[in-house]
């Protein structure tokens, strides 16, 4: 059996690397928006879990704010002191605070938050950013509630 | 070099790898279809929730008795039920706690979800006339003799004849197109039916409440439902709520001789008075299509009475004061 000769391993190596470029490419693209697809769809699994329970504890509240405001306070049947939910702007993360001074971050890279109220309705906008490999992504959730004692 | 046995390893290392990342997608994509129908069954039980809650304020403008809703099957995915928290039979005005459920699916609920609401009860008074009105006539009031006193105020809706208008110690208003209030005959049936002062298709003379009050504690008054067309005829001392004919029946009533009535007299027909005493006594007062008064006696108002009839007023109007979710997100209070 002869061996190759080096014209022979020299290409056969040209090809395998070609190849393996390729594939390695194709791999490479797949992982990172594999990697950002997942790490998106965390800031929108926190960002729907926030709002869900925002609502849900908005709809029990007395009155809308007296006009549009990136956060809002109010009360709730059978609990004493006010609920509080804002932006921390510096930490880009949603707070809920009650009672006051007790702070819990309800979602992290929050971008935008607003409360708009029409009569007895309540407009809750949010929006995330995240910036994965300097590409900024979006994600916003709008719903509005009705204020039951409103 | 001998490689026959390699492929067999290479293989089962192959298919074991293969396995465990299999695996942990199959577990990982059933724990989220898992939460995901949960959150879908929660929101389905809470909307369902709010359906039994709107029912039962429905029912509650009509029904002042209303105790609870049996669980009911709404759709195909779930059901409801509602509890109306009172005391007793008669809790109708005033804050009143009503509890709703949501369960999906209806038969070996997974989710329930729960809403409390404090409503307050207001029943309508038409041109607030159980206000001091003791004798309220849709068409005429005729008052022939000069020896019946009246205490408080009558309401006519066609022409007062009196031959002694002293006797009338309280204003008289005409009020055109007047109508008898309309109240819940279905729920008054049902109580006088449980207290044994229900009649209907009998003309033998019954035995009469002789009290106003059947529980005075928890504010239920004794309920006669005269459901006949011949006529009524009280006699000797009888106390309630006198329904007479109501619902679709018209039927008359009639007092004769000294007799003593404490609480409120409903007549869609006639009442009438005929040889009345000294001692003929009304205490509390009367609702009918038309009045003749052919005897002496007394008639004055009594606003217990007067109220407790009013609180069975068909046309009330509920508004939710309080509003709350029963299972909370957050754990913090």
């Amino acid at each position: 059996m002869r061996a190759f000769t080096l014209t022979e391993a020299l290409i056969a190596f040209f090809i395998l690397s070609l190849l393996a470029g390729g594939i390695f490419m194709v791999t490479n693209i797949a992982i990172l928006s594999w990697n950002s697809n997942r790490a998106m769809l965390e800031v929108v699994q926190e960002v729907r879990q926030a709002m869900d329970g925002m609502t849900r504890e908005i709809r029990q509240s007395n009155s809308p704010p007296g006009s549009e405001s990136p956060e809002f306070e109010f009360s709730i049947p059978d609990v004493t002191n006010k609920i509080k939910y804002y932006c921390d702007n510096d930490k880009k993360q949603l707070i809920r605070e009650h009672p006051p001074g007790t702070k819990r971050v309800l979602a992290n890279n929050i971008s935008f938050l607003n409360f708009t109220p029409t009569a007895s309705v309540l407009k809750i906008q949010i929006r995330a950013t995240k910036t994965i490999r300097n590409v900024p992504h979006y994600f916003s959730l709008t719903e509005e509630v009705k204020l039951r004692n409103g | 070099m001998d490689r026959r046995g390699a492929a067999l390893i290479l293989v089962t290392v192959l298919l074991v790898v293969l396995t465990i990342l299999s695996t942990a997608l199959i577990s990982s994509s059933f724990s989220e279809n898992g939460f995901a129908r949960r959150y879908l069954e929660s929101t389905q039980a809470f909307w369902l929730a709010e359906a039994g809650m709107n029912q039962a304020l429905n029912e509650l403008k009509i029904n002042p008795t209303l105790q609870f809703i049996d669980n009911t099957k709404l759709g195909q995915i779930g059901g409801y039920s509602a509890t109306v928290d009172s005391t007793g039979l008669i809790n109708l005005n005033g804050n009143i706690n009503v509890t709703a459920y949501g369960f999906v699916p209806f038969n070996g609920p997974r989710v329930e979800r729960g809403i409390q609401v404090i409503i307050n009860r207001t029943t309508f008074t038409p041109n607030n006339f159980y206000n001091d009105t003791v004798l309220y006539s849709t068409g005429d009031v005729v008052i022939k003799n000069n020896a019946f006193e009246i205490n408080g105020n009558v309401i006519y809706g066609d022409n007062l004849t009196v031959r002694e208008t002293d006797n009338i110690h309280g204003n008289s208003t005409q009020v055109t197109n007047a109508t008898l209030p309309a109240l819940n005959f279905e729920q008054l049936k049902y109580i006088s039916r449980q207290q044994g002062y229900y009649y209907n298709g009998t003309a033998s003379v019954p035995p009469f409440p002789t009290e106003f009050w059947n529980d005075q504690a928890a504010q239920i008054p004794n309920v006669f439902f005269w459901d006949n067309t011949s006529p009524l005829t009280l006699k000797g001392t009888v106390g309630g709520l006198f329904i007479v004919g109501g619902g679709d029946v018209t039927t008359d009533i009639r007092i004769i001789g000294n007799v003593i009535v404490r609480g409120c007299i409903y007549t869609t027909g006639q009442f009438k008075i005929d040889g009345g005493g000294s001692a003929l006594n009304i205490d509390g007062s009367i609702l009918a299509s038309n009045a003749t008064i052919n005897g002496g006696g007394n008639l004055s108002y009594n606003q217990t009475y007067m109220l407790t009839m009013q609180d069975w007023s068909s046309n009330a109007t509920v508004t939710v004061t309080s509003w709350k979710d029963m299972n909370n997100t957050y754990t913090l209070y």
